[in-house]
């Protein structure tokens, strides 16, 4: 169970991530943040995927925390770049 | 413009990771593969299911040892667990048996009775091939690895410099775009996984350290086997030759099980049994900590008492045995396990990816592209053996295991002749074939034999996916579920390839637009 949770933190980090990047903006969004908007995503991006570390190590102990918690932010990285490709070859 | 750091980093990055690429990416898939070691041993012994208390595994097997080699003087235990449905047991016979010195072993089902399992390797092969290789002495195999190991933390390092775009293009994978898309690969594949493919990578020359950096050993002992026999104290006594019965083992394994509380017996040692001097020695599961030099408790073999608990240790070694035990993920529960595996999957398509980039980049570059020089043709060649064949064969030792007559000689060494067979005509098939149509075609052939696996799995056993999954065997169905998995994901791929059509160039007038630099 704290596995799926720290995946869908460090997923909804990512996603966030990804919206503050003007590409992605572009792709996704299909119009650019302001840059107040940006700021804010990026720093959503990173407190989200620093709870996902909390959570991690929190629910599993330190040492099996971190590492579950690298394996939790390749996951989402993974899934959301499929996602994004999946999206953007249909359009 | 002066060669600046990128660009000898580039140099750099492609010379080292093409130089021994090939052998990296067998390293790759293989150790991938042996994170489910024992799951694909235990598919690969059909014949034997169902759990059994480690505990009572244990004791049939003391029963088994009893009878078997009561004189021996010492006797290794591997009781069942969570992961392993059979006992293994191993002892070294007494100076007086016939057959003298070689170990004996036996693999035991949970009540201690011997079983009789098709003669394989199993998922073993694939671990032990990861840094043994084969066909040849292991020293040599181990240095090689070690090499490779080195470059390919070079490869990194230099990578991260090279790929300068690897964190602007953080979620770019574009398909369908030539050489852009197969950069995005490598690039995603890389740095989704960063900390794993470096901590792999560098815990995996820790775990081989002692064989290349023999010099502080040189330096601190008479010789390797005084300082191994310091770092692992066998804490066995001589023979007294005076008889006395072996203390009943379960409240001895009871004993240890308390000391670690939600603790795992792991392998069992009984030193001169039915002796005045014997001892027990119970270590913990490896699979409990990170760390992977387990704990031990050493018991009096004839009262049964707790002699010695593990001696606390120094840094150094606290620090080797948690690296060794980050590498090899024997401490992953499923959930985690699968996790190494995803990231195991990604460093053998980053390496591939890198491996027909570097042909990808020098094809438009080539003078004239209808007939390539040499090298250029020997990279393309290996490149379709490696990537695309070498997969492909370990569907068919997977195949050769269950098709291969029981009573065959040499039985587990003839599955793994199949690997190689398979590898080695993939290789013809690669020198034979114009490259692309290779590429499809040994893929395709891959994508069958991944599909076979199941339905062979079917025709020749009772344990059939439907009945696996109507069961909750999830050893077995997702065995046949991930080779259905590579199946598709390699059919598509060949597909995707097949119908792959490159844009016409038109030529681009030299000195025009500035070389695209590796990015």
């Amino acid at each position: 169970m704290s596995h799926i949770v720290g995946t869908i933190l460090s997923l909804a980090g990512f996603i966030a991530l990804c919206l503050a990047m003007p590409r992605h903006q572009r792709d996704l969004l299909g119009r650019a943040l302001s840059e107040g908007g940006v700021c804010a995503l990026r720093l959503t991006g990173f407190c989200l995927l620093g709870l996902s570390f909390l959570q991690a190590t929190w629910s599993l102990g330190w040492a099996y925390g971190v590492i579950s918690w690298l394996g939790y932010m390749s996951l989402a990285a993974w899934i959301l770049i499929l996602l994004i490709s999946w999206r953007t070859q249909r359009a | 413009m002066k060669a600046g750091l990128r660009q000898s980093m580039a140099w750099l990055h492609t010379w080292t990771e093409l130089l021994l690429g090939w052998l990296l990416f067998a390293m790759f898939l293989t150790g991938t593969a042996a994170y489910f070691n024992d799951e694909i041993t235990r598919w690969m012994q059909p014949e034997i299911e169902g759990e059994a208390d480690p505990i009572d595994s244990a004791i049939g097997a003391a029963a088994y040892l009893r009878e078997k080699a009561p004189n021996s003087p010492s006797w290794f235990i591997t009781p069942t667990s969570e992961r392993q449905v059979v006992t293994n047991v191993f002892w070294r016979p007494a100076p007086s048996d016939e057959g003298g010195g070689r170990g004996r072993s036996a693999t035991l089902d949970g009540q201690g009775t011997e079983v009789e399992l098709r003669d394989t390797r199993g998922g073993n092969f694939l671990y032990r091939f990861h840094f043994d290789l084969h066909y040849m002495p292991v020293i040599w195999a181990r240095y090689l690895v070690g090499v490779a190991a080195m470059f390919m933390l070079i490869a990194i390092l230099s990578g991260v410099v090279t790929h300068k775009k690897i964190f602007a293009d953080f979620f770019m994978l574009r398909f369908g775009k030539g050489q852009r898309s197969w950069l995005d690969a490598h690039n995603v594949t890389a740095v989704m996984a960063l900390p794993f493919h470096l901590m792999i990578t560098y815990t995996g020359l820790v775990t081989l350290a002692t064989l290349y950096m023999p010099w502080a050993i040189a330096a601190n002992y008479a010789d390797s086997g005084t300082y191994f026999e310091a770092l692992f104290p066998q804490d066995a006594m001589e023979a007294t030759g005076v008889a006395a019965p072996l203390t009943p083992l379960r409240p001895v394994l009871e004993d240890a099980l308390s000391y670690w509380p939600d603790g795992h017996l792991g392998t069992a040692q009984v030193s001169n049994p039915g002796d005045t001097a014997a001892r027990i020695m119970v270590f913990r599961s490896p699979g409990d900590t990170v760390g992977t030099r387990a704990e031990r408790l050493v018991f009096d073999g004839v009262s049964g008492a707790l002699l010695s608990t593990p001696p606390a240790r120094g840094a150094a070694r606290e620090t080797e045995s948690v690296m060794v035990g980050l590498h090899a993920g024997r401490f992953a529960g499923p959930a985690l396990r699968w996790l190494y595996f995803l990231s195991g999957v990604g460093g053998t398509i980053m390496v591939g990816s890198g491996l027909v980039l570097w042909t990808v980049k020098r094809r438009q570059k080539l003078e004239d592209p209808d007939r390539p020089h040499f090298g250029f043709r020997l990279v393309e060649r290996l490149n379709v053996a490696t990537v695309a064949g070498l997969p492909a064969a370990v569907a068919g030792y997977f195949i050769a295991n269950w098709l291969l007559p029981l009573d065959l000689e040499a039985r587990a060494e003839w599955e793994i002749h199949c690997l190689f067979i398979l590898w080695g005509a993939s290789l013809v098939w690669a020198v034979g074939r114009p490259v692309k149509r290779a590429w499809v075609e040994v893929m395709a052939a891959g994508a069958c034999l991944y599909a076979a696996v199941p339905l062979v799995n079917a025709l020749t056993t009772s344990r059939h996916l439907l009945a696996s999954l109507t069961k909750g065997d999830w050893v077995f169905a997702g065995f046949d579920l991930s080779m259905l998995f590579f199946a598709v994901l390699i059919g598509l791929a060949a597909r995707r390839l097949a119908l792959h059509r490159p844009r016409e160039r038109t030529p681009r007038v030299r000195g025009a637009k500035p070389a695209e630099a590796l990015s």
